[in-house]
């Protein structure tokens, strides 16, 4: 069970990208999140994931408390398994906060956009400066504190060239998993569309040989294509499920399938809502909601690479298209140059019995063949 | 604006999926084996419910306990971590070459897996009215792959059960969360 708690409208950012919708202070009340976390730990999963959101997390340090407070009050009665992940855009990542962050496990990613060019270009203050050093600064402590982090970079048609400087820029700082994420609410246009496709193409090639230094990591949304492959396609239990293992709680108290669909928790997300924290999820809503977007689409009908393809993303539907069920031919033509290029990774690297990459993807052949040559 | 246009024909990839691969993600995790098997040397049955504090790894043995029962023939404990599906089974058998083929080998966990796969309904498993079915499914497509694999008509597997300890897909060697997208 995923649990994201939208902590405020409120972030210290203004990208140019956020689908986040405007910044305005706008709190959750600890009422609202006891009863989401109620929710939560009623669910039958054992094991609970809750995932502070917003606006940015980070500025709500007290509200930050009283959900560890409380999720934690609530894995002792429950017997559950209590998880901390957070994705902050890395700007207030102080020792203090990540005193917090340690002390709780946290699993953290950071947006960073790639190199300062890339990651400037959209990640500004109010003020239109720049956010690169601050985020830097931030990641060397998270590093330093918590050993690891992830880290999110947002594509979009402003840095589509700057794809292979942002992954060796990412690279470098030793990441080992690394999300590059087309930004689906850009107007993705044939021309960029094609450029995104022809530079994925380039990202691939510097996939293969930051492995082929041995270095052990994974690059979405490469990864997923490969993991499809290996799984032999997606299975139902990797699309998300629109509010069924997955919620996330607005401010409001408002339930929504995914952290995606808040935006401003207005009119424009009413089509959206999936209940209230004070009456639970609305599984007619859900079901409904979920019907529409896994009903597979007759233009999909006999796609070789339908099980590999993520169209049943509501989120990315919706961003594309205003519908959850909507199929966009800017999606199924990135779709198909990822799956293209995840092969093409896997296949090179799986000829060369390259180490890291037969260890992550392989891991019991790998320490087979370790065993053999010992 | 572009349209869709689906692909017609894809090659098949340069690189094996798991199970063609032939080799078993499978791991057997040790402290909870040990539950299990002590569960069915007192009941026959046992349950796994946590995986909290184990850290499996892929190693040689053991992956799979035997139990002999007396006056019930053989009982097998298997208790499987793919990366992304934790799961126990138990089955009862009389037939000591059943019980045999499966001790020690992939065959079951790559036979399970097929079937869970297969079925494509992985968080049925945690529904309790789908469950039977899918349960069911599982233990026909074990009975299946032996008899495929040794030609032997019967009915093997007396009673079997399964517990579903965590259904976390994709994350491989790692936890990385999905979906990728936004």
């Amino acid at each position: 069970m995923i649990l994201t708690l939208a902590l405020s409208h409120g972030c210290n950012l203004r990208c140019s990208y956020c689908y986040a919708g405007e910044k305005f202070e706008r709190r959750m009340d600890p009422a609202i999140m006891g009863k989401a976390l109620d929710l939560a730990f009623s669910h039958p999963d054992p094991v609970v994931r809750v995932a502070p959101f917003g606006g940015e997390p980070l500025l709500q340090m007290d509200l930050l408390e009283v959900m560890a407070d409380q999720a934690k009050q609530r894995a002792r009665r429950s017997g559950k398994d209590l998880r901390f992940t957070m994705t902050t855009n890395g700007t207030l990542l102080t020792d203090t906060r990540l005193d917090l962050l340690e002390r709780d496990g946290y699993s953290v990613t950071v947006s960073l956009d790639g190199d300062r060019e890339s990651h400037d270009s959209a990640r500004v203050y109010a003020d239109g400066r720049g956010s690169f050093d601050d985020v830097m600064a931030g990641m060397r402590r998270a590093v330093a504190r918590l050993g690891h982090v992830r880290t999110v970079s947002v594509v979009h048609p402003g840095n589509i060239e700057r794809l292979e400087a942002s992954f060796d820029h990412v690279a470098s700082l030793g990441v080992r998993q690394m999300s590059f994420n087309p930004d689906f609410d850009s107007q993705w246009t044939e021309d960029r569309v094609d450029r995104l496709c022809t530079f994925l193409g380039a990202l691939a090639d510097r996939v293969i040989a930051h492995y082929r230094a041995g270095n052990d990591f994974t690059v979405q949304p490469f990864h997923a294509k490969i993991v499809s492959r290996l799984k032999n396609g997606f299975s139902c239990a990797d699309r998300c499920d629109f509010g069924c293992s997955e919620v996330a709680v607005a401010p409001s108290g408002r339930l929504y399938p995914c952290d995606r669909l808040i935006g401003e928790d207005g009119a424009a997300q009413r089509d959206v809502v999936i209940g209230h924290v004070d009456g639970g999820v609305d599984a007619a809503r859900v079901s409904a909601l979920k019907t529409r977007k896994d009903t597979p689409r007759t233009d999909c009908a006999g796609c070789a690479i339908i099980d590999r393809c993520q169209w049943w993303c509501g989120c990315v539907n919706r961003a594309l298209t205003g519908r959850v069920d909507g199929l966009s031919g800017a999606l199924c033509s990135i779709e198909q140059a990822v799956v293209r290029q995840a092969d093409r990774i896997a296949s090179t690297l799986f000829a060369e019995r390259n180490a890291p990459f037969m260890t992550r993807y392989y891991v019991a052949a790998a320490a087979a063949m370790q065993g053999a040559r010992a | 604006m572009r349209r869709p246009r689906k692909v017609e024909s894809y090659p098949e990839a340069d690189y094996p999926t798991l199970a063609r691969y032939g080799v078993s993600r499978r791991r057997f995790l040790r402290g909870l084996a040990a539950g299990v098997a002590a569960g069915l040397g007192a009941g026959l049955f046992a349950r796994c419910t946590s995986t909290s504090g184990i850290t499996g790894s892929p190693g040689p043995s053991p992956e799979v306990f035997t139990v002999r029962l007396p006056g019930e023939g053989w009982a097998t404990a298997y208790l499987m971590e793919w990366d992304y599906l934790t799961y126990g089974a138990t089955f009862t058998t009389h037939d000591e070459l059943f019980a045999a083929y499966f001790t020690g080998s992939p065959e079951l966990g790559l036979g399970a897996m097929a079937a869970v796969l297969s079925s494509r309904y992985c968080s049925d498993l945690f529904d309790e009215s789908r469950r039977a079915a899918v349960l069911a499914d599982l233990q026909a497509a074990l009975e299946a792959h032996y008899r495929e694999s040794t030609g032997d008509v019967g009915t093997w597997i007396l009673t079997f059960q399964m517990t579903v300890d965590s259904c976390e897909e994709m994350a491989v060697a790692g936890d990385m969360e999905v979906p990728p997208y936004p």
